[in-house]
């Protein structure tokens, strides 16, 4: 449980560190009128419809929602993973949405985090080398093994995906996504295969690399109390935002109970 | 510093061994073989052209009756001839101990002190003539080899009446002589016809030519005209009795030889094409799909930032890694077997020098179209997914869209099991892939039938030629033609049980500016000996009037049934009269002219006159018969068809058997690897499929049936578009392999249709086998750990 | 491990598949043969040459005088009656007339020839006018209906031919068939070089046309074949069916589609068909020519 000093680094510079959740904080994200069409064979499903949000700097958002709400959609449009069919996303005077392929790819590769539902590890690398993978290409990684400590695998290092749990997978997708010290995080369903002990230090670690590294975080879960660590949540029902509350009190991670 | 993406690439190789070994095999198959028969080719033709510049093959030759010596300086004097040889050149009867059948020797002078000469020989072993000793003389190679002749032993002659004891000192090669085929045949018998190189001095003695010479060769100067020199040459020798000077192109050997390798050039050329094609083809498709299956992570490296260019190289790589074990295999095996074949031919053309060359463009050409190719494939791939938004590409696929199909309205699909209804439905929905996993195997088997039919056209020619066409026991050959009392002869000797005679007559044939120097052969109207039997298996009797012309002749002349032929007898009385042309034979052999005997007797205003005849014989008295005919001075030559066929076998069917080993053998390994490939492919792309129907309860039978089902359907498709494709590609490698001397037949046995099936269904057992055996690996609990 | 009616059903058709494709990999492609038939017929051997016809009684008429012989009018095959003037010769031209060759008006004392008997003229030996001594041969002249043929043989066929054999002739336009018979075999042979040039002891043979027209006249070159023996009624096998084992002669007959090699015994032997004398029964089929692929049991197509 050595979260708070695995991180270390340089991320003082960036941006303003008051993360009060406050509306006050400058907006990473503006997005405008996101909608999103899905042509999944014979039948087209209307994901998102004309969605308007700000991500701010520095903040801890949940998105709340059933499944089949939009909200991963929204989390990968947000991240230059998949183009609206309408709308845009505005990153720090960045229109993503009327960026080209290559852009948006150096856009992901020195700014964004992902950790994916379904984890996407790479099966013919060990957990320490689909971690490496990433931090390779970033300009200012942490070591992988220590990402991998941080989320509890230290003992884990050498295994292929086919030999973990579904939880040790998506530790490693978790420590994947914070190894290269994101500007920002999107996690989408981090702690879905997890058990309450092993969601919390995977919490955790999100928490940490929010606080200390003032990156803008994002998460997506239908655990409500999950919702009471942020900053600010989310609630996304049938492709629309139904609500957006600030959190008052923030509860740790090692606080929740689910 | 990506050591990561490194080591997955290395990963992923090893995961896909079986798979890349079975590309590695058809690789290294087609390139193998691009790389080997176009060497091989390359280098005889090659090797020819050495020998002939380096041992000054004649480009023009001229046989006359007379001319004295002083004559060669005329000749040589004619614009564009650069170098002329005169020599005394005759044939022999010749007296061989151990052959009880008489043997013929074409005895060709040479100085009497070894010099540079057009036509030079090599002394393979011994040693030259000497001087003065008109008994010495050097004997042809394959001559030696059929009777086992050593410098040492002696043979018996009759020259020009009179008997002769020789005594052979070396043994040699000429260009001129590389087939030494009597003239009348086509295949040379090596043990009953020979090449005897004597002193000029002692042929001149022989056959009292002092002074003068019969026979000549020249060589042209660069940018002379052919043409233009023989017209000259021709005018200068009329009066000396000259027959009509030709090029190389007329000249026996020359001929012969040029005839196989060009029978060769479809294997040098078209074949390897073809195979280096397929195999182009088949890696595109292997890597596409095998690129395919990785969708999901190309989709998360982009996700995670990395640029197309750092996918496209990794991806690359791999496709160059995985195609480079099965290059550098292919080529060194090309390299090997190209040697080797060389060597083989070279020894078999008794080529005196051995050159094996590999030109650096044959490599290239194969690696960069192999490696161009399997990157196109991977290429492609990583194209299709890369364009995709990340979050698609990860996406899996979106299922299908299953409409009701034939099946379902036709109600046949009640008659299916599910698994069966399962196959039927995932061929019927990515229709293009699984035609194109048929095409492959398809373009595999017909490879393999190609190389079949090629051994069943080499049976059926020896059935009609040997066995149905020519059914004499021996031909006899005059010195000069007989009338019909020679026939009774013949009939009334003991051990001669049919006679069927004939008459040949060098002659000209002319249509327009197309000529050729032919023989008529006038053969009796309903022969039973010697018949003419066509490609169909059709005896064909001669008509009473006009040519009957071999398709080849009537093709060179362009003429067709009705046209008229201008005929120039270049013997005897030297008639020229204009004939029809009252059929057209496909014949497999030869370039022939034949006539009604008694209608060529008339046009050539002579009596009932015959220039040999064909014998039945009693096995019985065979020793005996041979051994008269063989004292008989009017008779030159005595053939045996038995031996014709053992010429052929050794020689055409040979040279075909050769390369078409080559082909069996690799189209043979193509097909293992395609269907291999094919199943395996499929079990990765579905591996995750089948695990959760595995999950759900279908057992390991089932789910394998599943696969296998699909698998089963796009081979059984593949064979009979093998077949038709193998049809197709036999009738244009057939067209090819045409040449004047030989056409191979279109037949297609049922044996070649079954084995080619059996094959490629026996490659799909055990590549099924194979997979099964994977599929027992499946990993069920990875899909347990996914959740939805 | 149950197995329903359907699996079964496979298992058949399978098996079934399968046995069909090993028989016809392995099977023997059958040989394409030529075939021919015992049959009963008749059958004729002959002894064959070549001869010459010569006209039994030839008359060569000479001049019988010296003297300026005006032109024969004559060409051969004319015929002529006894006693028909053929030539005319006059013992005395005048040489010191300033005389026109052509002038053919006969001087009042000029010889005539008469032809001796009736006949065809054989050959015209003096061809132009001009002058010929006594004895000259000018014409000859012999009944062509009166011919017989001559022919040479070896003296080893000479000896096979029996006394009165039938002769078979071609006609000169080659559509019919004439006979004649043997009269008489020459007991003198005669050593003559062969056409291939091998010395051969040879021996005359003098027949009899049995027709009174032959179409043939004096001189004429003419095939004979000679009946050394013949027979109206022999089982016969076409000859290009036999082949040698050993010392004795095999055919191939094919039965049920098979070749059986079978051994025989021959008899008489022409250039067509051998006499069969055991082995094979009328109707009984055999190969010709059969080649060197074929072995007992080969399954064989007629053609």
């Amino acid at each position: 449980m050595d979260a708070k000093h695995a991180v270390s680094g340089t991320r003082a510079s960036r941006g303003g560190k008051a993360k009060s959740g406050r509306p006050e904080a400058e907006a990473v994200f503006r997005i405008r009128g996101i909608s999103k069409i899905y042509k999944m064979g014979a039948v087209d499903v209307q994901a998102l419809e004309s969605v308007d949000l700000d991500l701010y700097a520095g903040e801890l958002a949940v998105m709340l929602g059933a499944s089949g709400s939009g909200k991963s959609t929204l989390l990968n449009i947000i991240g230059g993973l998949d183009v609206p069919t309408a709308g845009e996303v505005i990153y720090a005077d960045h229109d993503l949405t009327k960026a080209n392929d290559k852009q948006l790819t150096e856009f992901r590769r020195d700014h964004v985090g992902f950790v994916f539902q379904f984890y996407n590890l790479i099966p013919s690398l060990t957990a320490l080398e689909n971690v490496q993978l990433i931090t390779e290409i970033a300009s200012n990684p942490m070591k992988a093994e220590e990402a991998l400590e941080i989320v509890g695998l230290k003992d884990r290092l050498n295994h292929f995906p086919a030999q973990l749990s579904g939880g040790e997978q998506q530790r490693v997708a978790i420590a994947r996504a914070i190894a290269k010290r994101p500007d920002v995080l999107l996690c989408d369903e981090p702690t879905g295969a997890l058990d309450f002990q092993t969601g919390k230090i995977v919490l955790e670690a999100i928490q940490v690399v929010n606080r200390e590294l003032g990156t803008t975080t994002a998460v997506i879960t239908h655990n409500a109390s999950i919702a009471q660590m942020a900053d600010r949540v989310i609630r996304i029902g049938s492709g629309r935002i139904v609500s957006v509350d600030i959190n008052e009190t923030k509860l740790k991670p090692e606080d929740l109970i689910w | 510093m990506q050591r990561a993406l490194f080591k997955k690439l290395i990963r992923d190789l090893w995961h896909l061994r079986g798979q890349l070994a079975a590309t590695a095999v058809v690789v290294a198959c087609g390139v193998a073989s691009f790389v080997s028969m176009r060497s091989t080719y390359a280098s005889l033709l090659e090797t020819q052209e050495n020998y002939y510049s380096e041992y000054r093959f004649g480009d023009v030759f001229a046989s006359l009756t007379r001319a004295p010596e002083g004559i060669a300086s005329r000749i040589a004097a004619v614009p564009g001839v650069a170098a002329v040889e005169t020599r005394i050149v005759s044939d022999a009867i010749l007296d061989i101990p151990d052959l009880r059948e008489p043997a013929q020797g074409r005895i060709v002078s040479i100085p009497e002190i070894e010099a540079p000469i057009l036509n030079d020989l090599h002394l393979k072993s011994g040693r030259y003539i000497r001087p003065g000793r008109s008994d010495e003389i050097i004997v042809s190679a394959a001559f030696a080899e059929a009777n086992g002749f050593v410098p040492g032993d002696s043979l018996g002659a009759i020259i020009n009446g009179r008997s002769r004891r020789l005594n052979i000192v070396g043994i040699g090669l000429s260009p001129e002589y590389i087939y030494e085929i009597r003239g009348g045949d086509i295949f040379p018998d090596n043990k009953r016809y020979g090449i005897i190189w004597m002193g000029r001095d002692a042929a001149e003695a022989a056959y009292d030519m002092k002074g003068a010479f019969n026979d000549l060769s020249l060589t042209l100067a660069p940018n002379a005209s052919e043409d233009q020199v023989i017209d000259q040459v021709d005018r200068i020798l009329k009066t000396y009795g000259g027959t009509g000077s030709y090029g190389r192109a007329d000249q026996q050997s020359y001929r012969f030889i040029s005839n196989e390798l060009s029978q060769l050039r479809t294997f040098g050329t078209f074949l390897p094409i073809v195979f280096l094609g397929v195999t182009a083809f088949l890696l595109h498709l292997v890597m596409s799909r095998l690129i395919n299956t990785q969708r999901e992570q190309i989709g998360l490296l982009k996700a995670f930032g990395y640029r197309n260019t750092e996918i496209g190289v990794h991806f690359f790589g791999l496709a160059f890694i995985s195609v480079l074990g099965g290059i550098i295999l292919g080529v060194l095996l090309g390299i090997w077997m190209g040697d080797g074949m060389t060597t083989m031919y070279t020894d078999y053309f008794r080529f005196p020098i051995l050159t094996y060359h590999i030109g650096i463009d044959l490599l290239v050409y194969s690696v960069l179209i192999t490696i161009g190719s399997a990157a196109l494939g991977a290429g492609s791939a990583v194209r299709r997914a890369v364009l995709l938004p990340p979050a698609e590409a990860m996406r899996p696929e979106a299922p299908p869209s299953f409409k009701p199909g034939i099946l379902e309205t036709s109600g046949l699909s009640g008659y299916l099991s599910p698994s069966s209804r399962m196959v039927a439905r995932n061929i019927s929905r990515h229709p293009l892939k699984s035609m194109l996993a048929s095409l492959g195997i398809a373009i595999a088997a017909a490879l393999l039938f190609t190389g079949f039919y090629f051994y069943d056209a080499i049976d059926q020619i020896i059935d009609i030629q040997f066995r149905q066409a020519i059914r004499e026991d021996a031909v006899v050959n005059f010195t000069k033609p007989q009338t019909q009392k020679a026939r009774l002869e013949l009939a009334d000797m003991s051990g001669v049980m049919g006679v069927e005679t004939f008459r040949a007559v060098a002659a000209r044939l002319s249509a327009e500016h197309y000529s050729k120097k032919s023989a008529i052969i006038g053969v009796e109207s309903e022969p039973d000996l010697h018949r003419i039997v066509d490609q169909n298996s059709q005896v064909r009797i001669v008509s009473p009037h006009g040519l009957a012309l071999s398709r080849a002749l009537a093709n060179r002349l362009g003429v067709s049934k009705g046209s008229f032929v201008t005929v120039e007898v270049l013997e005897g009385r030297r008639p020229v009269k204009r004939v029809e042309v009252t059929s057209i034979i496909d014949e497999l052999m030869g370039m022939n002219a034949y006539m009604n005997i008694r209608t060529l007797n008339r046009l050539m205003d002579e009596d009932d006159i015959i220039s040999g005849a064909y014998l039945r014989v009693d096995s019985r008295g065979e020793d005996g018969l041979y051994d008269k005919l063989k004292r008989i001075p009017s008779i030159s030559g005595v053939g045996m068809p038995k031996a014709i066929l053992e010429s052929f076998n050794d020689t055409f069917a040979k040279t075909i058997g050769i390369f078409t080993s080559v082909l069996v053998l690799f189209s043979s390994a193509i097909v293992f690897g395609v269907v291999y490939n094919a199943a395996r492919i499929a079990l990765s792309e579905r591996g995750r499929e089948l695990a959760s129907l595995r999950v759900l309860g279908f057992s390991k039978r089932e789910v394998a049936s599943i696969l296998l089902g699909e698998q089963a359907v796009v081979t059984l498709v593949a064979v009979p578009s093998g077949f038709v494709l193998g049809v197709v590609l036999c009738a244009t490698m057939n067209n090819l392999v045409d040449t004047e001397l030989m056409r191979l037949p279109l037949v297609f046995t049922i044996r070649t249709f079954l084995i080619t099936g059996v094959i490629v269904t026996i490659a799909s057992a055990i590549s099924a086998l194979l997979v099964t055996l994977r599929l027992r690996g499946l990993d069920l609990i990875a899909v347990l750990k996914t959740r939805e | 491990m149950k197995v329903t009616k359907r699996q079964w059903i496979y298992i058949g058709v399978g098996s079934f598949v399968v046995l069909l494709v090993l028989w016809g990999l392995f099977r023997e492609t059958p040989v394409t043969v030529d075939t021919g038939t015992c049959k009963r017929g008749p059958m004729v051997v002959t002894v064959d040459g070549e001869g010459t016809t010569r006209v039994r009684q030839k008359h060569t008429i000479t001049a019988p005088v010296s003297g300026k012989l005006f032109k024969i009018k004559l060409t051969e095959g004319d015929r002529i009656p006894h006693d028909y003037p053929v030539a005319e010769i006059d013992p005395n031209p005048p040489i010191q007339r300033e005389a026109d060759l052509n002038d053919d008006l006969p001087s009042p004392y000029t010889a005539k020839v008469f032809s001796p008997a009736d006949g065809r003229v054989l050959r015209v030996l003096e061809k132009s006018e001009g002058f010929v001594a006594a004895g000259t041969p000018l014409v000859e002249i012999g009944d062509t209906d009166n011919i017989e043929i001559v022919v040479d043989l070896l003296s080893t066929d000479a000896a096979r031919v029996p006394p009165g054999a039938t002769m078979l002739i071609e006609d000169p336009d080659r559509t019919q068939q004439l006979k004649g018979r043997v009269r008489l075999i020459e007991s003198q042979a005669i050593t003559k070089v062969s056409a291939l040039g091998v010395e051969e002891q040879r021996v005359n043979v003098i027949g009899d046309f049995l027709s009174k027209t032959t179409g043939y006249g004096d001189n004429y070159r003419v095939d004979v074949r000679i009946v050394i023996w013949e027979s109206g009624n022999v089982l016969s096998v076409p000859a290009s069916a036999l082949f040698r084992n050993g010392e004795d002669w095999n055919v191939f007959v094919v039965e049920y589609g098979r070749a059986q090699p079978r051994a025989v015994k021959i008899g008489q032997q022409n250039a067509d068909s051998a006499q069969v004398l055991e082995g094979l029964t009328e109707g009984e089929t055999v190969i010709l020519h059969p080649s060197n692929n074929l072995k007992a049991g080969s399954y064989v197509t007629p053609r």
